[in-house]
């Protein structure tokens, strides 16, 4: 069923997927959930279902790691007379956006048989915030109503509208550099993107100790030392930190955590591909292909030594690439607070930092390093680049490999 | 308390109740704030009908550029351009004392202003109802809901006063049009 603006259907099911659907573009959009009383406002806090709080303390509504928005219309709690959807673009004055830049979008809701209704959303000036629709209570039933309207104020406009007071929505300014880094300014070019960088020599016998410690600028590559005929084990080590309480707006959704995932793609010489990650159980194997396994799962931050994938180098010749990323599985996408670091490390290389140091980004998934056979041996590359999916970031490094939702718990 | 009727239904106003003679009609609507459209205006309106259901000349529709019908029967009482606040959003008052022997009936009806270049519809307004209130005691006689029925219209009839063997009346009929005020006033034999 297609709906106009303004129209009202009944919602004959309990459990409905809404999606907003819209083409690929620039615009960061992220969709929410307010669940609001009579008077339009929502009890508390907790009544803000998004990225940073995705799933309502009543089992309803749950926000979904693809944006879509789940809800289960039996598990409603009675003070909750309307469900609002929204979407909202990230950064939307800075960047110049709003939603007359989007054409061809739609909401739609999915139920158990399929879609139910699709709802065009077209015809917006100004507004950076919308309103997609709403799901509320009308004699007892459950309906949808086609909202398509917004406002101009961004996620704060929209945060007052429902009763929520904000006191500060701006991300928190980077952290200080803890040393003095080299330029990271960010290319946007592609074709300057991945430019290479002269490898500096390997160390002589005048100079016996090679530097224990090499931080990777973007799009810089190094080359692992092979050691006698081999590459020793080569340790890949993601850390992170937990964010710090914050006083503002964000502080009591964020404490919460966030849960950063190790993980790679694989080809290998053979024409293989896959992945490794904890997601769907993949954790690889050292001596069998791919050569490549993922350590458990530390879902805190808090183990000291992180998440760790190992490569084995006896096998280094039968691997062709590997593309190192991380995503961020459970809480929103706070690089910054993250303060994500992956180490490489290889006997007889010096370790090789690779600082997670562009922020601002609100996508889920980063890839961080490549590293390429080149003559038996791996070049390493920064690449710290950001994407709405692993799915994205495949197509974007030409992998191809098939991707579904999958989950740990 | 007041009658809260159905859609369709038909109450008696004057009978059994004979010294009702000044009625305040009021019409009230509720719609969200967003920005990046316009404002809405939804405008209530009154037309003085025949036996044949058009009116007997053009100043039988009573509107916001025609407040009063000449014969002093029905009066509006004033355009409210954005719907805010509580309570009636528009109100009428009809003296039925002075109402023409040839008017057998009056509609009241909400528009919404504008509405094609501001591509608004009754979908996007809620709480839309009607009352009608003893002019004289303030005592409210007739409340109607008007529902979630509407979607695509940009006009509501939202319910008559009709004469019924020598008494008033009133019928909660709800319907919607597309075509605004405009639309319905051809309709109703006015040359807009």
């Amino acid at each position: 069923m297609q709906l106009s603006k303004g129209q009202k259907i009944p919602l004959n099911e309990n459990f409905l997927t809404i999606k907003f659907q819209r083409p690929d573009s620039a615009l960061e959009i992220d969709t929410a959930a307010f669940l609001t009383d009579g008077g339009g406002k929502v009890a508390g806090d907790e009544d803000f279902v998004f990225y940073g709080n995705a799933r309502h303390n009543s089992g309803a509504v749950t926000h979904k790691d693809d944006d879509a928005i789940d809800i289960d219309l039996s598990r409603i709690p009675r003070h909750v007379e309307k469900i609002s959807l929204t979407a909202t673009i990230y950064d939307a004055d800075k960047r110049r956006q709003n939603f007359s830049m989007i054409r061809g979008a739609a909401l739609k809701i999915f139920g158990a048989s399929g879609e139910v209704a699709t709802f065009p959303l077209e015809n917006f000036t100004v507004e950076t915030a919308i309103v997609l629709g709403e799901v509320y209570r009308y004699k007892g039933a459950w309906k949808f109503n086609a909202t398509g309207a917004g406002f101009s104020g961004g996620l704060a406009a929209l945060c007052n509208n429902f009763g929520i007071e904000v006191k500060d929505v701006q991300p928190p300014p980077p952290p200080e550099p803890e040393r003095p880094k080299i330029n990271t300014s960010r290319e946007r070019s592609k074709s300057t993107r991945r430019e290479k960088i002269k490898i500096p020599p390997p160390p002589t016998r005048e100079e016996p100790q090679p530097p224990k410690k090499v931080e990777l600028r973007k799009g810089q590559k190094i080359s692992l030392v092979k050691k006698g005929s081999t590459l020793g084990e080569i340790v890949i080590n993601l850390n992170w930190s937990q964010p710090q309480q914050k006083s503002g707006f964000f502080s009591r959704f964020t404490s919460q955590g966030i849960d950063l995932d190790l993980a790679c793609l694989f080809e290998l010489k053979d024409g293989n591909i896959g992945a490794v990650q904890a997601l769907g159980n993949h954790f690889g194997s050292l001596d069998y292909p791919p050569y490549i396994a993922l350590d458990g799962d530390d879902r805190t931050g808090e183990v000291a030594s992180g998440e760790t994938i190992r490569v084995n180098g006896k096998f280094a010749d039968k691997i062709r690439r590997i593309l190192i990323y991380t995503f961020i599985y459970r809480g929103a996408a706070n690089w910054e607070e993250a303060k994500g670091v992956v180490t490489v490390n290889c006997p007889g290389s010096p370790e090789l930092v690779v600082r997670m140091d562009e922020y601002g980004s609100r996508k889920h998934t980063c890839a961080i390093a490549l590293l390429e056979n080149v003559g038996g041996t791996f070049s390493v590359e920064k690449v710290v680049e950001f994407f709405d999916d692993s799915e994205k970031m495949d197509k974007a490094f030409d992998w191809g490999l098939r991707w579904t939702v999958g989950s740990k718990d | 308390m007041a009658i809260s009727l159905q859609k369709g239904q038909k109450v008696d106003l004057t009978k059994g109740n004979p010294s009702l003679k000044r009625l305040l009609i009021g019409l009230g609507w509720d719609t969200n704030k967003y920005d990046g459209g316009a404002d809405f205006d939804l405008d209530a309106a009154a037309f003085l009908l025949g036996d044949n259901g058009k009116v007997t000349s053009d100043e039988d529709f009573v509107f916001y550029n025609n407040l009063k019908h000449k014969s002093g029967a029905v009066e509006h009482m004033g355009d409210n351009l954005t719907g805010e606040g509580e309570g009636d959003d528009e109100e009428i008052k009809v003296d039925l004392s002075k109402v023409p022997p040839q008017i057998t009936k009056i509609d009241f009806t909400v528009t919404i202003y504008d509405a094609e270049a501001r591509r608004q519809t009754f979908g996007q307004v809620s709480n839309a109802y009607i009352r009608v209130v003893d002019d004289e005691t303030g005592k409210e006689l007739i409340r109607y809901d008007l529902g979630e029925d509407f979607s695509v219209e940009t006009a509501v009839v939202v319910g008559e006063i009709y004469r019924n063997r020598g008494e008033w009346k009133f019928n909660a009929i709800g319907s919607g049009w597309k075509g605004g005020l405009a639309a319905l006033g051809r309709d109703y034999g006015v040359n807009v």
